[in-house]
Order: C-alpha cells, then structure tokens, then sequence
C-alpha cells in the first residue's frame, strides 16, 4: 500500500462527529405535520360544543404566535435566498402557515365568515401564504399558496402519501389549467430575469410542468385529439428546452413519460380503428409496448449522458 | 463467484473510498486527473433514471411473459403459467448476466429489476409448476436472492434476501417447519462471504459495505416488527392478549427503541439511531392502540408536541458535539473532506528511502540481519 493510500485511509476511517442535521429537521417536519394535524381533527370534533370557541380561539393564537415569532427572528428582507441563523424558523413559520388554514376553514366551516363567496375562502388565505411566503422565504410556504391559487381557480390538488400531489382534473377545467400552468411558467421566467426571489423559480416551474401536461391529457382523452396532441408536441419542446438548458434529468424525464402516454394513447386509438382480429391486436400492441419500452430506456441512458457531458 | 472481474471491482472500491466527489464542481483538474487513472468500471446512473430504468425493465418483463402466454395459447392451467414463468425466470437470469458482464450494469436499475423478477418469477413457478409448500416457496426466494447478492453485490438483493428469509420464518415456519431448513440461504452466504474473503480480503468489505448496511437496516427493522406486539398479532390475525407472550411483546415494543438509542449512541453508529427514531414512531402507534382507539386526534397532538420539544431540545443540545454526534449541516464540510483526500490521492507518489539497516541476509548468517 503506498503512502498515499495509507495517508487516504486513515482519513476516510478517521471520524468526525456524525451529524444528525437531515435526521432531526425530518423529525421536527413530522411534529410539525402530526400536531397539526391532530390539532385541526380535534377542532373538528369539537365544533357546536362549548370548548370550540376557545379550540379556535388558541388554534388562531399559534398561528398568530408563529408569525409573529418570525416577524421577530426574521433577518431583513432580501430579494436572494435569506440563510436563516435559526434553525427552528422554517418550521415555526411551517406551523404558523398549517394553523392559519385550519383556523380559516374552521371559522368558514362553523360561522360561515366569508358566507356563500366560497372563492373568498379560498382567495384570503392564498394571499396570505403568499405574502408569508416570499416575506419569510419560504419555499414550503410558496408551495401550500400554489396549491391554494389552483384550487381558488377550480382544480383540485390533494396531498397524498410522500408528499405526491394528485391533481384531479375534470373537462371543463382543462382550460383553466392550462391558463395557470402558462401563468405560473411565466411568474417561473420572470422571476428568474428580474432576479427576484430565483429560489422560488423551480416551484413554480415544477407545479406548471405537471399542470399544463395533466391539463392537455384530460383533453386529448375527452375533447379534441388534433387540437390537443399539438399542444402537447409543443409544452414537450418548451420543457423539453428548458430541461435541457437546466441540465435536469428529472424534468425531462417527466417531460418524456407524458409523451410516452400521449404515443401510447394515440396508437391505441389508431389499433381500435382498424379491422384486425382480436389476437392481432394483441400481439401487435405487446410487440408496440416491448419496442417503445426499449425505446424509451435508450432515449433516457441517452439523455442522461448527454446532460451529464 | 462474481460477476465483474477484479481490476472493474478494484477501481470500484477506490471510488467508493472517496464518494461523492465526482459529483463536487470543485474538485476540477483534481477530478479529471483522478478518473484518468482510476475510470468509474460500472454503468450507475442517478437515481431518476434507475428508477425509471428499473419500471421500465419490470414492464418489459411482464409484456415478454404476457407474449409467451398468447403464445401458448393463453392457457390459464396452473402447469402452463408455471412453466411460462420458469421459462421467464431464465430469460431475465440470461439478460442479468449480459447486463453485468458485458454491459457492466451496477445498480443500474436494469440488473436490479432483472433481479427482482427472478425473484420473485422462480418461487412463483415452483408454486405453480412444481407445487411446492409455502416454507420451501419463501426459502427458494430468499435462496434466489442470497445468490444473486453475492454474484451482483447488489445491496437492494441484499435487503430482498434478509426479507425473504424473515417473511419465511415469522410467517409459517414458526408453526410449520423447524429451524434447521433455514440453514440453506444463510449457509450459502456464510459460505460465499468466507470464500471471498480469503480471495479479497481486502476488497470485499468496502465492496459489500453498501449491501452491508442494507442487510444492517432489514434486520433491525425486522427486528422491530417481530418486537412490535401491534404487527406482528395483526399480521397473525389473532390478539395475544393476558398471556406471557403478549406481556414479552409489550415490554420489547418499548425496551427495544431505548435499548437501540442507547447502544447507537454508545457505539457512535447512524444505523440503530435511525432505526430506534423509526421504531420510536412504532411504539406511539402501538401505544394508541393499546389505549383505545376513541382519541386519535389527541393522541396525534400530543404525539406531535412531544417529537417537537425533543427535537427542538435535541438540536439546542447538540450546538457543540457531544457524544460524537452533532447537530451541523455538514454538506460544505464533507466537500472539503472529499477534496482533501482526492488532492491527496492525485498527489506524486513520492518514494520515502529506506532507512539504513545493518545486514542483508535474510536467513540469519553474517551480517546480522534484521528480519530473521
């Protein structure tokens, strides 16, 4: 062994203290998450008792409390990425923005505060998050305003298991997300030129990316095939672009997998359409399925070494 | 024995020695120096793409499997659909080997999902082709994926394995089998680590150090469903109730995260930490139920206040390092590390004289020498 590799491996089994930074912030984002959580089912159950009064009352003066909390830690304003010094502020913040939500949809719940303007109750508090958002620079914050300004459009975005967001779209909203994710896309652009807040940039781009393919999907299944299929070829190409520029795997994975459902989709059409037996078909869509599925694996080792160069 | 030749795994082990630095901008003309002389052997890609290689290869399995069937005439008879499987089986073990020898896949999500397959395609065919019980069933899994371990060194294998076999004693070996059957798998990989061991001695723990820890993380978690009263009466569907096992499973339900915390803490390892945070949660969920499940939402207050504080406590607390753990973000430390011993190991070899010694002989005789 040569003195060097000596010299590499007392270093390597030289050890320094084990951080346990990722461990607890993921511990602390849970506690956040369950107290929540639990503290919103337990003002739920105790509406038209007495006790809600007061469950409000203190579920409003968390949140208060939080923000209030950030308004004092908080460094000054800046228009780049803030380093916070403390490090329970993401998560205070956190609790502060969950709290206001429950409290707001609580009072619409019970005392009907906003009355029949539903889109009131969905319009206030978006606007706050967003002004927490960008006023505490905070990204998980900016991403619950996002999610509030899709549904105060119609679309509903629900939370599922690890933090995957299904989107449920139905026909008559395709256009209205479209308009968002063009709307969102552009927030993403500007953001980046005037160099405002760059940080916030991906958010807004990811949530556009999902929401224009979802969008056109939901109308090449049940409206117009032409119409839609181009203006899928042509969210492809832009994101597609971007990705490229970026030199992100991930987004032209995605962008790759929504042009894999709308191939697959048109050619199943096209097999319906035509004559053939029962068993022709079958074989002919394996042997598509085989093909496109090696095609596909080829075009993503491909891609991946191209970004990587 | 495995599947990639020595100087491939040789240049593996030198860069499982310095990590990540391949992906640090910094490293520069440290870097490409570096990977001149030591290339990367294997194809592993980041993990997107793994993941999305892998589902691709799982599906492109099941269309070769729904291919044979048609042509078999979509015959739904047991002996058929094992037979189809069986032959399945060997096509994914054929293209597993081409992806490792020839295309020199390591996790790349291709190998890993071939692997899966036999996996899983093998016992499914004994099942159905050979009719073989359920004990020997799970023991051809687990023995199907201790093989494929130690020929891929895949670490996912590694945590198959350690489930098959766990799955293959809680489940029906218990009340069926005796212990002794088991003795199969864990002989084959007893035998195979020693075999290697003497060949590498050197090389295969480094090689096997992520297959290792996976093995480390399946085990105590394991560990931690067969401690859990909860899981395992309900993955048993019947409750032990007022008898000396249910008391033995309560007691380790909650003695085994403590007892683990504090063994992490003592030996400074990340393993047990993670798994006793993990099992902590189990041991919540387990005291909910046995409380009554009337006040969930109480339960989840209380629950969530309580990691808060700790948390909170813990990250005050461990400012300054204490115990050999810290609470830091450590990201720019480790570039630095990484930096240091990729610097030093582009470094000029720089042979150090040898020190003036007396004699030369090596056998003794005139001269006095200082070996013998």
């Amino acid at each position: 062994m040569t003195e060097s590799n000596k010299e590499l491996e007392s270093r390597t089994i030289s050890s320094p203290p084990i951080s346990l930074y990722n461990e607890l912030r993921l511990l602390l984002l849970a506690g956040v998450i369950f107290f929540s959580t639990g503290i919103g089912g337990l003002l739920y159950e105790s509406r038209g008792n007495v006790a809600h009064i007061i469950a409000v009352a203190a579920v409003s003066g968390i949140s208060l409390g939080c923000f209030i909390y950030g308004y004092r830690a908080k460094s000054t304003f800046s228009a780049r990425r803030v380093q916070e010094k403390n490090n329970v502020f993401d998560f205070v913040i956190l609790l502060g923005a969950l709290t206001m939500l429950t409290a707001i949809a609580y009072l619409q719940f019970q005392f009907d505060i906003f009355g029949n303007r539903y889109g009131l109750a969905t319009f206030i508090p978006m606007c706050i998050l967003f002004f927490a958002a960008y006023y505490y620079d905070h990204s998980g914050v900016l991403g619950m305003a996002i999610t509030n300004l899709a549904a105060w459009s119609g679309i509903v975005a629900t939370p599922r298991t690890f933090g995957i967001i299904q989107w449920e779209m139905s026909v008559e909203l395709v256009s209205t997300g479209i308009a968002l994710a063009v709307l969102l896309e552009l927030i993403s652009r500007v953001s980046v030129i005037r160099q405002f807040k760059t940080h916030f940039s991906p958010a807004y781009h990811w949530t556009a990316l999902n929401l224009a393919f979802i969008a056109a999907l939901t109308g090449l299944f049940n409206l117009n095939v032409f119409l839609f299929t181009a203006l899928i070829i042509l969210f492809a190409f832009y994101f597609y672009r971007r990705a490229r520029a970026e030199k992100s795997f991930a987004q032209v994975l995605l962008t790759l997998f929504y042009l894999y459902i709308t191939c697959a989709y048109l050619f199943m059409e096209m097999i319906n359409k035509t004559n053939l037996s029962g068993l022709s078909v079958s074989y002919i869509t394996i042997f598509y399925f085989l093909v496109t599925a090696i095609v596909f694996a080829f075009l993503l080792i491909h891609h991946n070494k191209l970004l990587r160069k | 024995m495995i599947a990639y030749s020595s100087s491939d795994i040789a240049n593996f082990v030198v860069h499982l020695e310095v990590g990540k630095a391949g992906e640090q901008a910094e490293a520069g003309e440290e870097w490409s120096t570096f990977i001149k002389e030591h290339p990367y052997p294997f194809y592993s890609p980041a993990s997107f793409i793994r993941l999305g290689l892998f589902f691709l290869t799982v599906f492109m399995v099941l269309l070769v499997f729904i291919f044979l069937w048609l042509l078999a005439g979509s015959s739904g008879s047991d002996s058929t659909l094992g037979m189809l499987l069986l032959i399945t089986g060997v096509f994914s073990m054929l293209a597993s080997e081409y992806f490792a020898q020839k295309r020199k896949h390591f996790q790349s999500g291709i190998d890993e999902a071939l692997h899966c397959c036999i996996v899983v395609l093998y016992p499914a065919s004994a099942y159905l082709f050979f009719n073989f019980p359920g004990w020997l069933i799970f023991l051809s899994g687990a023995a199907t994926a201790t093989w494929l371990y130690l020929r891929f060194l895949s670490a996912l294998q590694a945590g198959v394995a350690v489930t098959c076999l766990f799955f293959s004693i809680s489940l029906s070996a218990v009340y069926v089998m005796p212990a002794f059957v088991y003795a199969l798998p864990v002989g084959m990989l007893a035998a195979a680590l020693y075999h290697l061991l003497k060949i590498h001695i050197s090389r295969v723990p480094v090689v096997y150090l992520q297959g290792t820890l996976m093995v480390r993380y399946c085990l105590l978690i394991a560990a931690i469903f067969y401690s859990n009263f909860t899981c395992v009466s309900m993955a048993n569907g019947f409750e032990l109730v007022d008898s000396f096992i249910s008391v033995t499973y309560k007691v380790t339900t909650f003695l085994f995260p403590v007892l683990l915390l504090i063994y992490g803490i003592a030996r400074k390892d990340i393993v047990p930490v993670h798994v006793a945070t993990v099992s902590v949660l189990f041991a919540f969920y387990t005291a909910y139920l046995f409380t009554g499940a009337s006040q969930p939402f109480v339960w989840l207050t209380v629950c969530g206040g309580a990691v808060i504080i700790v948390c909170v406590m813990l990250m005050k607390w461990l400012r300054t390092s204490r115990r050999g753990f810290v609470y830091r973000n450590t990201k720019d430390d480790e570039t630095q590390k990484w930096l240091e011993i990729l610097i030093s190991a582009n470094a000029p070899q720089t042979k150090s004289p040898a020190a003036d010694v007396f004699g030369g002989g090596d056998f003794g005789g005139g001269g006095a020498s200082g070996n013998f």
